[in-house]
């Protein structure tokens, strides 16, 4: 009796993980990495609108709408400047207001080498996380024709989460892709 | 006296030739008369057996193909009205039969219309899925292709008419195993057309399209390439 009751417990101490952790084949794994880069790519292009001065207000203003909803709420974005060592971290939506009204007459943003450097993982909770990083050069030219360029290395965590929603009386199974904090790793011109 | 035997002699003669003639005449008609029975027998029995066949014909016919010519053949045994048991039950038998025969035709003509009238109609839902697809991936492209934002937002307002509403769900599959489908987070229809006018970038094909009872779609589901 006593040595089945150690048994059980043995099974179920190496058991238990499996009721956080469900396990996917490669190939929606692959799935899931790709619709989480996907988004890290959205948001580049939406912070390029935002970013763009021929972009009309009101179309800037509907995008930071769409791109705030890519973050997990209160997430923050680092913004570095060659001038200074100093990293200020600004809430999504405050960074992309700011970005809008930035004092210059063209601005150029664009991303290159984005890729996982922490692959995601499954947690605990169900939740998969890991962490992109970009490099963002951005290009500033003023009315006096001033240019203002750096680049910076920024590492974006992403937070995946299997969800279910009712559509057309039917349950769907998705996955829920969010952005955390966007922080600044390197700053260079 | 002589006179007299003489008289009754010719009477008795006279008798004999009346009476033998008349005898003959009556056996004559009789035989003609058996005669006339006889061929009028031979006339029914021949009917009855040629009703009988006509009849039974129709018994045994197991199609519906022949039911204007088993009438026929009803009638035709009718029209010869004919007093006999066997060819009478027959007749209810075979009367019976052609109308149930009847109503069965109308019910297969029924199934067969109803069947028609469905391939018709999911032969018009599958052109109009197929040529409002069609439209839509046009449009989807053209959004894509315009730089220009008012000529990007006439293009969402030229679509949008398409669809029930503006919230009219659109799925995106990202993968599928075993027949379960993952899919991105659900938006909507004119999320998804602001989505392609700011990414400027089409990588899916409409999988599926649900409509409304006027036409309108209200659901739009795609899968991701």
């Amino acid at each position: 009796m006593k040595q089945a009751s150690i048994i059980v417990l043995l099974i179920g101490l190496f058991t238990f993980p499996a009721f956080a952790q469900d396990s996917i084949s490669p190939e929606r794994k692959q799935a899931i990495d790709s619709l989480a880069m996907e988004k890290i790519r959205d948001l580049e292009k939406y912070i390029s609108i935002i970013g763009s001065k021929e972009t009309p207000a009101s179309e800037a203003h509907r995008v930071i709408e769409r791109a705030t909803e890519l973050f997990m709420e209160d997430s923050e974005m680092g913004v570095s400047s060659l001038g200074s060592d100093k990293i200020n971290y600004y809430p999504v939506r405050e960074y992309f207001q700011r970005l809008m009204a930035l004092n210059y007459d063209k601005v150029s943003i664009s991303w290159f080498n984005i890729q996982y450097i922490s692959d995601l993982e499954q947690m605990p909770d169900g939740k998969w996380v890991g962490v992109i990083t970009v490099y963002q050069r951005f290009e500033g030219t003023t009315k006096e024709g001033l240019k203002y360029k750096d680049t910076t290395k920024k590492d974006i965590t992403v937070y995946v989460e299997r969800k279910q929603t009712q559509i057309g009386g039917r349950t769907i199974g998705f996955w829920d892709v969010l952005l955390g904090d966007i922080r600044v790793a390197e700053t260079k011109k | 006296m002589k006179r007299v035997v003489r008289k009754i002699t010719q009477a008795l003669i006279i008798g004999t030739l009346v009476f033998g003639s008349a005898t003959f005449t009556g056996c004559k008609k009789k035989k003609e008369l058996a005669a006339a029975q006889a061929a009028e027998a031979a006339l029914l029995a021949e009917q009855i057996k040629e009703a009988t066949a006509l009849l039974e014909s129709i018994l045994a016919d197991n199609t519906l193909d022949n039911i204007d010519a088993n009438y026929d053949k009803l009638d035709k045994v009718k029209a010869m009205k004919l007093d006999n048991t066997g060819v009478l039950n027959l007749t209810i038998k075979a009367q019976e039969k052609l109308a149930a025969d009847k109503e069965a035709y109308a019910l297969l003509m029924e199934k067969q219309r109803l069947e028609a009238e469905k391939l018709r109609a999911e032969e018009a839902a599958r052109l109009k899925i197929e040529n409002d697809v069609r439209i839509l991936n046009q449009h989807f492209e053209a959004l894509v292709g315009e730089k220009d934002f008012e000529k990007s937002n006439t293009i969402i307002t030229n679509t949008l008419p398409m669809f029930a509403n503006d919230d009219v769900p659109v799925l995106v599959i990202i993968s599928e195993e075993n027949g379960e489908k993952d899919y991105d987070k659900p938006s909507t229809i004119r999320k998804y057309l602001d989505y392609l006018k700011d990414r400027k970038e089409y990588k899916a094909v409409v999988e599926n399209v649900v409509y409304d009872d006027y036409g309108k779609i209200t659901e739009l589901e795609l899968r991701k390439k």
